[in-house]
């Protein structure tokens, strides 16, 4: 996607009949994946998810390709530094999930990418609607 | 009368989890049988001009890849493949939307079942693959979602406002 596009939403084209009123733009988007994936993983290894994680939203001050996409990849970066301290005694060993409910760092683990994937749906959306084919979907 | 407690997690309690939350578990995204719901086979054909998909290819193609890796978790041969991914969106007919919506239901349900039935040994093979049909599933109902809002005929009540 396109510096430009950053603060693209579907609502923006006012396509008639659709429902697009307040979803989220393709940064708003990548941040809520990237905070989500703070609050998912931090129980992992006990640390306290960044204070910017905001509610699952991320920051709210930041706006630019650069940030966004750096707050995503350090995001993930947090996910293999946590997912490495997992052993076979911890993977199924009860724990308190970031809400507070009973979890495993297993579920924690691999629930994370699969919530980011259902946004990547989401994300290709807003792609195509713009003319871009996903890298992952081209030639297919 | 004391609750017994909760039977202690494994992995595969926490495949099963992640599975049911794609199928029909509604936990931190809409599953895809919610998704589908009260569609009818002119809005799940809907396709705009250009080579993005409708709703029911979306379907088909969902239906097609958890079957291929079902059969061969089951250790039976899957069904014919050509190779190109493109043949596994397939599109409907009044008929056979209903057909692929009860088809979804009823691939995930068996997949479920087969999990259970399966030994340590069999989950240590496979949970990378159920793992990744997990996130297959939600990747594309993040995207069917998308396009009920684009047609006006998604409720915000079951999720994604």
């Amino acid at each position: 996607m396109p510096d430009g596009k950053f603060d693209f939403s579907p609502e923006k084209l006012n396509i008639a009949g659709s429902d697009y009123k307040g979803v989220r733009t393709f940064g708003q988007q990548l941040k809520h994946i990237a905070a989500a994936n703070y609050l998912i993983w931090s129980p992992i290894t006990g640390e306290k998810a960044p204070a910017n994680v905001n509610d699952g939203k991320g920051p709210d001050n930041m706006t630019t390709k650069a940030d966004i996409v750096k707050y995503l990849k350090d995001s993930f970066s947090f996910g293999h530094k946590s997912v490495a301290t997992l052993t076979e005694s911890n993977l199924v060993q009860p724990i308190s999930s970031s809400s507070g409910k009973p979890t495993t760092r297993l579920f924690l683990a691999t629930f994370a990418p699969a919530h980011a994937f259902d946004h990547y749906g989401q994300l290709v959306e807003y792609l195509r609607m713009n003319g871009v084919v996903p890298p992952a979907s081209r030639g297919q | 009368m004391a609750q017994s407690a909760s039977p202690a997690p494994t992995l595969k309690s926490v495949l099963l989890e992640q599975l049911r939350e794609t199928h029909n578990q509604e936990q931190w995204f809409v599953p895809v049988k919610v998704a589908i719901e009260g569609l009818t086979v002119e809005q799940a054909a809907w396709k705009d001009a250009t080579d993005n998909h409708s709703i029911a290819q979306l379907v088909n193609h969902l239906i097609f890849w958890n079957k291929q890796q079902l059969a061969k978790f089951n250790g039976e041969k899957p069904p014919a493949f050509s190779g190109d991914n493109k043949e596994t969106f397939a599109g409907v007919d009044k008929a056979s939307w209903e057909a692929s919506v009860r088809q979804i239901d009823e691939v995930l349900t068996t997949w479920e079942k087969a999990i259970e039935a399966a030994d340590d040994a069999k989950l240590a093979k496979w949970y990378s693959t159920i793992g990744r049909i997990s996130t297959h599933n939600a990747y594309h109902t993040g995207q069917i979602i998308y396009i009920r809002k684009m047609k006006g005929n998604w409720d915000p009540e079951k999720g994604v406002k």
